[in-house]
């Protein structure tokens, strides 16, 4: 049906249309490139000697191919470090955030749940208020969990935006499904984990996925409560070799090593995991934007 | 529930609580209860400040260099990629154009840095050209420019997917009376595709609004440096560094409150808004 409709369009086309056919196609090729050639330009720099790279010679291959600048972050940088730090904040924040969230969105979901508008006001509000910066320190400070990875974890488990898509998808699960349940003898708690947990699978690997990104990408955190090394993330570590790699330099003088390679080899190592799991996210962050906004 | 009721209170609304060190000459060890309440001197002390009004500039005017060139470029691509005809293809543009979108501000501060750099093509270019070498993220005069074309190099491919969900439910049979009646491709979108998504496009618009005070806080805080403060220091930022880089808690909190009041008042403006004239809002 779709290649029919095509080939009658097809065969249509003026003259006028198929030029701005052929625009567009160009158009989106030059958009293609721009969204493209940035990362091939730092994955040659990251394969390239230094010689070249500091000559401006590297373009969009790699000139001396050579590997020493990945040698260099995984021996001589905290990179795996880094690396275990993000993974553990990460999954304890995805999983904890992914059970805490259902478990609210599921009464707020349910008509009968007395002062339900309350507790959605109740969550809603932190959304468009906030107490900023300091007090926020301050708490992290009085709760001594200044450099403490928990600190990332802990006040990013709810997020309010995932609780309503939950909250909302839950609402379009029929009535009928757990009125059936009811009269076969079922509590809440058995509805919840045997039949709409079950039910909202997509909906969880969407909001899995939302937070899994958003705890491996934070930044700011990191760098306003952690201040040990041993504990840095991967977007910390990033952020300094990227803005230091001259400093650490010129401390190990016996190292002669390329800077602006070893910033490309981070940054190609730091994108890998995202590039990894880049099919999941696009179905499924797709599907998600989609959802809250046709239900917004 | 009870598990996020306890912590949205604690990381929420504590903090909120805590914001009444804005009035007071707050000293860490003291505490709420022991420090010394100044009523509004902290506030009087950052509208007196040229430098907090400078501040205010810079975070409006990045916003709004942001807002004229990040939205209306998604537009534009998803009615273009729309009309793209091969499958295969429209699937690869979209993955390619979607994937800076999941990549953190250090990744894309990485890659601009490459690029831009001094050792960068960009400046390969310049100087082939016979022009002079420019450090970008050290001149006051461009680093605005960086900002806003890094943000859209990341953000504006992932901007299409609401417009072209809109684009997807627009009723196929006005395209073909457009059709009938001659109409070319581009005539097409300006008369059906164009006012079909008037709707969404407003309500995007107002709900972007509502941000109107955030320049991109991690963003900024990642790829600024004190060469560029002038022009790049924003609210966020400035909290930051007088509230916590040089202690002064109480005066940050004021900033930050300051802050926090405008944007609520900005969303929620822009809430009514939307949902006054369009039946939609973000709640």
């Amino acid at each position: 049906m779709n290649q029919n409709v095509q080939a009658k369009n097809r065969i249509r086309l003026s003259r006028g249309d198929r030029v701005f056919h052929g625009v567009n196609i160009g158009i989106m090729v030059v958009l293609a490139l721009i969204m493209f050639l940035p990362f091939l330009h730092v994955v040659s720099k990251s394969f390239s000697a230094d010689t070249y790279v500091i000559s401006g010679q590297v373009g969009l291959l790699p000139k001396g191919f050579n590997l020493e600048a990945y040698r260099f972050s995984f021996t001589d940088t905290p990179i795996v470090t880094a690396f275990k730090n993000t993974v553990f904040v990460t999954v304890i924040g995805t999983v904890l955030g992914v059970m805490a969230t259902a478990a609210a969105a599921y009464p707020l979901s349910l008509v009968s749940l007395k002062g339900r508008k309350i507790f959605i006001y109740y969550f809603i509000f932190t959304m468009l208020f906030n107490g900023g910066l300091v007090p926020g320190f301050i708490l992290m400070n009085k709760l001594n969990l200044l450099n403490n990875l928990w600190s990332l974890i802990l006040p990013h488990i709810i997020s309010v935006y995932h609780l309503i898509l939950m909250k909302t998808y839950f609402e379009g699960i029929p009535d009928a499904v757990r009125e059936s349940a009811m009269i076969d003898g079922a509590n809440h708690i058995v509805i919840f984990s045997r039949i709409i947990l079950p039910m909202a699978k997509p909906i969880i690997a969407t909001i899995a996925l939302f937070s899994a990104v958003s705890f491996w990408n934070s930044y700011y955190n990191a760098m306003l409560y952690l201040s040990d090394p041993d504990l840095q993330t991967l977007q910390l570590f990033l952020v300094n070799i990227v803005k230091q790699a001259n400093a650490t330099d010129s401390i190990n003088t016996e190292m002669v090593v390329p800077t602006d390679t070893v910033r490309a080899a981070t940054v190609v190592i730091g994108t890998v995991p995202i590039l990894i799991v880049y099919p999941f996210l696009q179905r499924y962050f797709v599907a998600g934007i989609t959802l809250g906004s046709v239900k917004g | 529930m009870l598990p996020a009721i306890l912590l949205v209170f604690i990381f929420n609304y504590i903090p909120i609580g805590g914001l009444i060190m804005a009035f007071q000459e707050f000293d860490i060890l003291q505490g709420f209860l022991g420090s010394e309440w100044v009523g509004f001197a902290q506030f009087e002390r950052v509208f007196s400040d040229a430098y907090f009004y400078q501040v205010l500039w810079n975070s409006l005017i990045i916003s709004v260099m942001k807002l004229v060139i990040t939205f209306p470029l998604p537009i534009l691509l998803a009615i273009l990629i729309d009309q793209l005809q091969n499958v295969l293809f429209k699937r690869t543009v979209q993955t390619l154009i979607y994937l800076p979108h999941f990549l953190s501000w250090s990744i894309v501060y990485g890659i601009f840095l490459a690029i831009l750099g001094y050792n960068g093509p960009v400046n390969h270019v310049l100087s082939f050209l016979g022009l002079e070498k420019i450090p970008f993220f050290v001149t006051p005069s461009v680093f605005r420019g960086v900002l806003v074309t890094s943000e859209a190099w990341k953000e504006v491919g992932w901007g299409t997917i609401i417009y072209l969900s809109a684009l997807t439910a627009i009723d196929p049979g006005l395209y073909d009376a457009a059709k009938m009646d001659g109409a070319s491709k581009i005539n097409q979108i300006l008369h059906v595709t164009l006012p079909e998504l008037i709707p969404t496009v407003m309500v995007m618009l107002v709900l972007r609004l509502g941000g109107l005070l955030s320049a991109g806080f991690e963003q900024i805080l990642i790829m600024y440096n004190p060469s560029v403060y002038d022009v790049a220091d924003v609210i966020d930022t400035y909290v930051y560094r007088s509230g916590i880089g040089q202690l002064e808690f109480s005066y940050g909190a004021a900033v930050g409150m300051f802050n926090s009041v405008i944007s609520f008042a900005l969303v929620i403006t822009s809430n009514l808004v939307a949902k006054k004239r369009f039946g939609r809002s973000i709640w």
